[in-house]
Parts: C-alpha cells; sequence; structure tokens
C-alpha cells in the first residue's frame, strides 16, 4: 500500500472505522513506514490534546431546572388540550354528518336568516304604510285595530267610533 | 411508570413511558442525559449560559415531541440530533461571525475541572477548538468526546460518511497547526 492511500485513511484508522482487512494493511505499513508513523503519531496526539480538556460538570441544579421547564409545559400543554378539547366537542355533532346532510342544514339556516330578514322588513313597512292609512282616515291612534277581521271586537269598536264623534275622531 | 421500575429501563422503553406523560421517566432521561447534552452544546457554542439553554431546550423538545418518537436510530443520536440544530440556531441568532466564538471567560466556564493540564494550556486548546467552523467542530467533538461513530456523526448532521470523514480530517490538521507551537500534539 502506497504513503498517499495510506495517509487517506488515517484518521478514520485512527478512529477505528475501517474494515479489518483495510486496518490491517495499514498497520503493515504503518510498520515499515515512518513518515506515516509520525503523522498517525500527529493524529493521536490531536487526540491527546482533547482529552486534556476534561470532563465538562453539568451546572447545579440543571436537572431540577429543566423538570421544573417540563412540569409547567406539560400543564400549559394540557390546559390548551382541554380548551381545543372543548371547541372540538362543541361542533363534533356537525363534523359527524355527511356532506350532503351538511349542506342541507346550512342552506335551512341561511334560507331562515333571510326570511327572518325578509319578514321583518315587510313588518315594518306595513306598519309605516298602516300609520300613513290611518293619518289620512282621521283615526290617528286606531291604526293597530285597522284592517280588523270583520265580527271581532276591534271592528265593532271601530264601527263604533266612526258613527259617533268621540275625543275629536271625527269623519 | 413507578421510579425504580424507571430506572434500569432502556431509553426506548423510557421514550415510550414518557408519551404516556409519565414525568418520572423523563426525570431519568434527563439525569442519564444532562451531561451529554449540556457538554455537547458547551463545546459547540462555547459559552456557559448559552449551552445550559440550549441543553434544557434539548429535553424539552424531547419531552414534547416523545408521542411522535420512533426508535429506528439511537436514542443517543436523536438527543445530539436536537441538540445540534438548537446550537445551529443559537449560532445563527446570536453571533453571525465565527472569530466572536474566542472569548475569554474568566468565570463562566467550567474550567476549575480542567486541571488535568495547566488552565493556560487548557484555554490555548479550547480556543484552538472553538476556532474551528462549526461543522468541523461538531464532527470532532462528537468523535472524541461522545465517542460517535462516523455513521451516528452523518446522521446527527445529515451528511454523508465522506463529509464527516473529511470534517474530522480538516479540524485534525487544523488543530495540529494551532497546538504544534504548545507541543501538545
Amino acid at each position: 500500500m502506497r504513503c498517499k492511500k495510506v495517509l487517506s485513511h488515517l484518521n478514520a484508522y485512527a478512529d477505528h472505522e475501517l474494515s479489518s482487512s483495510l486496518s490491517c494493511e495499514i498497520d503493515d505499513h504503518l510498520h515499515d513506514c515512518g513518515t506515516c508513523q509520525i503523522q498517525f503519531e500527529h493524529i493521536l496526539g490531536v487526540g491527546d490534546s482533547l482529552n486534556a480538556l476534561g470532563v465538562l460538570p453539568v451546572p447545579d441544579g440543571f436537572a431540577d431546572r429543566v423538570m421544573t421547564e417540563a412540569r409547567s409545559s406539560v400543564l400549559l400543554g394540557a390546559e390548551n388540550k382541554n380548551f381545543f378539547a372543548w371547541n372540538r366537542f362543541s361542533l363534533q355533532w356537525f363534523s359527524e354528518l355527511s356532506i350532503p346532510v351538511r349542506l342541507v342544514a346550512c342552506t335551512t339556516v341561511l334560507l331562515a336568516f333571510f326570511l327572518g330578514m325578509t319578514m321583518s322588513r315587510e313588518i315594518s313597512l306595513s306598519g309605516s304604510h298602516r300609520a300613513a292609512a290611518s293619518r289620512e282616515a282621521g283615526m290617528e291612534g286606531f291604526e293597530w285595530f285597522s284592517p280588523s277581521p270583520p265580527e271581532s271586537l276591534e271592528h265593532t269598536y271601530m264601527i263604533l267610533a266612526s258613527s259617533f264623534d268621540v275625543g275629536g275622531i271625527s269623519r | 411508570m413507578k421510579e425504580n421500575n424507571v430506572t434500569g429501563a432502556s431509553d426506548d422503553q423510557l421514550m415510550q413511558a414518557v408519551a404516556h406523560g409519565d414525568l418520572d421517566a423523563f426525570n431519568i432521561i434527563v439525569l442519564r442525559y444532562q451531561n451529554h447534552a449540556w457538554r455537547t452544546a458547551y463545546r459547540l457554542l462555547g459559552d456557559a449560559m448559552e449551552a445550559e439553554d440550549v441543553a434544557q431546550e434539548t429535553f424539552l423538545k424531547i419531552l414534547k415531541a416523545a408521542p411522535l418518537y420512533r426508535p429506528t436510530a439511537s436514542f443517543r443520536t436523536y438527543l445530539y440530533t436536537i441538540a445540534y440544530r438548537l446550537c445551529l440556531d443559537t449560532r445563527k441568532k446570536s453571533r453571525p461571525s465565527l472569530m466572536d466564538m474566542i472569548p475569554d471567560r474568566p468565570s463562566t466556564s467550567p474550567s476549575a475541572v480542567e486541571n488535568l493540564v495547566s488552565r493556560e494550556r487548557g484555554e490555548e486548546i479550547r480556543h484552538a477548538l472553538e476556532s474551528l467552523p462549526l461543522n468541523q467542530r461538531t464532527a470532532i467533538v462528537l468523535k472524541h468526546d461522545e465517542g460517535l461513530s462516523y455513521a451516528e456523526i452523518a446522521q446527527v448532521m445529515d451528511t454523508s460518511l465522506k463529509s464527516v470523514e473529511m470534517l474530522i480530517r480538516r479540524a485534525r490538521e487544523k488543530l495540529q497547526l494551532k497546538l504544534f507551537h504548545l507541543k501538545i500534539s
């Protein structure tokens, strides 16, 4: 084996990362080649320097601080989970429906909404129309009795009121 | 899971317990790996405060991700992967220049324990290590300090075996040059 090839594998050899056959070849070469042997010793020397840095101790109370954070994050996670679970539950019945039923439900709600809007508009318009008609007929204040169904009590009152000149009501 | 059961449990068993909300199991993991997480973060960042933050964040991420954990690789590799990524993020946020990573730290560094060589020598070696680019430093630290194989380092750094071999080779060459005057290497 040539020096160039040995040097290219020397780091992996020092780290025991080579196959046994390749390691044996490099072993043999290093035994015979002083230059490569020196290079190999330099690599080992770097390792010794790094080892000389020693073992770093963990700061005091590190594990306790981690556990405190962990407990608070678990509690926070549980609160968030409950909140989202409640939200999910409130709409769960809807998500369990099939798509056509969901469409029908949505359409019904929208129709009811627009119908309600239209009816309220109609009522307010008819009320103002009735007030205007009453004013024209001199029946201001009695507009809510008109139109009253025939033979009803209101109808009788209206007839009586129209036949007598009572309280400034005159025809 | 009771504490006397979890102390002898494997990492994967502990992670399963953590996934079910067992904080005792998580405590065992923290105690088992706090040295590794802290040491790696400190070697990569060169700052005790940042290293503690990263190590703590590493464990909290493990806790949060426990339900998703699948034992496809060793737990150790998984932990180093998270720590390495957090170190990368921290480095990007805090220090744009690699030359800034050669500080004089009088009190925050735990160099009292590094008295296997003289304090000055220890500082020189540490400065030489910190002057390496982060990827070369990571590769050499994971190899020397943590004893990971090239394959595991490649997994942690999300790179190829060849790249790891190259990173370690370059890191050693640079360290050799920097430490030559100390006649250590």
